[in-house]
């Protein structure tokens, strides 16, 4: 088995596949969901929850940082492939600028990969993006990590994509 | 891995018990009420022995939530499965009689029942030398009885005593195998894995040698030949919703060609061999993909194989439709006919299940173990490497069907 290094699938970001954007997040939302399970009981039941939910979640988020959108909007950029995807990408890419998180996530990413199992190739943004917006900081051994720029980054490419 | 020939073997730590002539083989048959689950200990001398195991209650909140991490992909990519621990040293216990747990015989069947159908039991550890069962018994899991009575009719093997110990000189068997692999671009490790076991087999016969590789056609072809071992390693596809469009990623055909079906005496009739369901549009190097489905085989393929291997995430798992019928793709190519079958029960890394396997087959053909000792062999080869805090690893792979 060859093993990659970390840092090879956040160099290909932009170029990935879809399916492998969308193992991507899902090795982001498990890795973060586990890391805050001490501080924030409720990480891994964000990551877990539909769509549907997600988007009146996000438009909530929105509102308590000064922007008021439809929810119904939020959830229909969420369905969008192609917006959805551009937000994944946008908060993967913030995680990608913390190296202790950004080796956890690729190596999650790797063990993933390296089964004999196919992921699905939608790419489902949202749980991703609540955990970025709904988590203010995270441990990962002794290093403590902030979230602001991350969760900055996310909001400001949310508000884009909902030409606010 | 070297091609032509099976790694080298790591001497295990794991203790247990050596089989002595003749074999003692027991059977545990469940039966879940509402209320209870209870169990038929037939003993290695023929005893047979009911006893009720525990509520029903007491046991489902663990194995709903045991079903959750072992349907999470990337739980089991990161080796994240508490639940599968509690239950293999703690819980799991409740659903064995003591005897298991206590002095396992050297071959269990396995037969289970409603909420129990692809419970790993075989991961349970004992209360002395804390081992999971199925490194201590080589265990055969079979969703009925009925299907176990067919299993073993049709099995050659059985020709000689199958309690015979030490086992006597196997048999030489054909192989045919493929190996497909479109999402991640591995497929030439996927193909490596039958390249490495052929010195074992008198004849093997590659399906995916042509271009463009494996695909529905080489497969059924290949069961159409009978060989003794199909062996298909692939991406698994679960389809929770219908189980028979469950599958694996395939090649696509180039050709679809036609297949002939008898529609009565004499009366011949023709159809396009098109798979069917699309796939799923998941290919990492832009090469179109089809679904080999379990409804496809049950259409086109009669399985005479002494054992099906099948090679892909999740074939051994799905749900238990009417009727007690645990529906995986493993469950399907026992109906169809094949003597017994290996599948994961859960997604499994490849270097763990490449390791399995090299095990098995050493065990099987070149010791001639019958083939539930050869997965205790395999299992406990695994579990000397990865150890007690793996048991996803050591323990997704398991053989349905006889055991002999």
């Amino acid at each position: 088995m060859t093993t990659q290094p970390a840092d090879e699938v956040w160099s290909r970001l932009d170029e990935l596949s879809d399916d492998e954007v969308a193992t991507l997040v899902e090795a982001a939302e498990h890795v973060l969901a586990d890391l805050a399970e001490d501080d924030e009981p409720g990480a891994a039941m964000l990551a877990k929850m539909p769509v549907a939910h997600v988007g009146p979640a996000l438009a909530d988020t929105l509102r308590e940082a000064g922007t008021d959108v439809d929810p119904d909007a939020v959830t229909a950029l969420l369905r969008d492939t192609e917006r959805s995807r551009l937000l994944a990408v946008e908060a993967l890419r913030g995680i990608s600028a913390e190296p202790v998180l950004a080796e956890q996530v690729a190596a999650a990413y790797r063990a993933r990969r390296e089964m004999m199992a196919i992921d699905p190739s939608l790419v489902l943004a949202g749980s991703l993006l609540l955990l970025v917006l709904k988590l203010k900081r995270i441990k990962v051994g002794k290093v403590d990590i902030s979230f602001y720029e991350v969760r900055e980054g996310a909001l400001a490419q949310l508000r884009s994509l909902l030409g606010r | 891995m070297q091609n032509g020939g099976v790694a080298g073997e790591r001497p295990t730590t794991a203790s247990a018990r050596e089989p002595t002539a003749p074999l003692r083989v027991a059977a545990l048959v469940y039966q879940v009420s509402d209320e209870r689950i209870g169990v038929t200990y037939v003993a290695p001398d023929g005893d047979r022995e009911e006893q009720w195991l525990v509520d029903v209650a007491s046991v489902l909140p663990g194995l709903d939530e045991l079903r959750a991490e072992l349907n999470d992909g990337m739980a089991l990519a990161r080796g994240r499965v508490p639940r599968l621990r509690d239950f293999g040293s703690g819980w799991g216990r409740a659903l064995l009689p003591e005897v298991m747990l206590a002095d396992p015989p050297d071959v269990l069947v396995v037969v289970p029942h409603a909420i129990l159908h692809d419970v790993p039991l075989h991961l349970v550890r004992g209360t002395d030398d804390g081992l999971p069962l199925g490194c201590r018994a080589g265990v055969s899991y079979i969703s009925s009885m009925s299907l176990f009575a067919r299993c073993a009719a049709r099995n050659p093997a059985r020709s000689q005593d199958p309690t015979a110990w030490p086992p006597p000189t196997p048999r030489p068997r054909t192989l045919a195998a493929g190996g497909a692999d479109q999402l991640t671009g591995r497929e030439g490790m996927f193909r490596a894995v039958p390249l490495m076991l052929a010195d074992l087999f008198s004849g093997t016969d590659l399906i995916d040698r042509q271009p463009p590789g494996m695909t529905r056609r080489t497969v059924k072809d290949a069961v159409a030949a009978d060989p003794d071992v199909l062996m298909l390693v692939a991406h698994g596809i679960v389809d929770r919703g219908d189980h028979r469009m469950s599958g694996l990623l395939l090649h696509e055909q180039q050709d679809a060609g036609w297949w002939e079906i008898e529609l009565a005496p004499g009366r011949r009739a023709e159809f396009r061999d098109l798979p069917l369901v699309d796939g799923p549009g998941l290919s990492n190097r832009g090469e179109p993909v089809e679904l080999l489905t379990a409804s496809e085989l049950e259409i086109n393929a009669k399985l005479n194989s002494e054992l099906v291997m099948l090679l892909a995430c999740s074939a051994g798992s799905g749900q238990v439709l009417e009727g007690d019928e645990p529906a995986s793709l493993a469950e399907t190519v026992l109906r169809l006919g094949a003597v017994s079958a290996v599948a994961a029960l859960w997604d499994t890394d490849f270097a763990a299940t490449r390791d399995w396997v090299a095990a098995f087959f050493t065990a099987w053909l070149n010791r001639g173990y019958p083939k539930a000792l050869a997965a205790r062999h395999a299992m406990r080869q695994l579990y000397a490497r990865v150890g007690g805090e793996r048991p996803d690893l050591c323990g997704a792979l398991t053989v349905r069907g006889d055991w002999v």
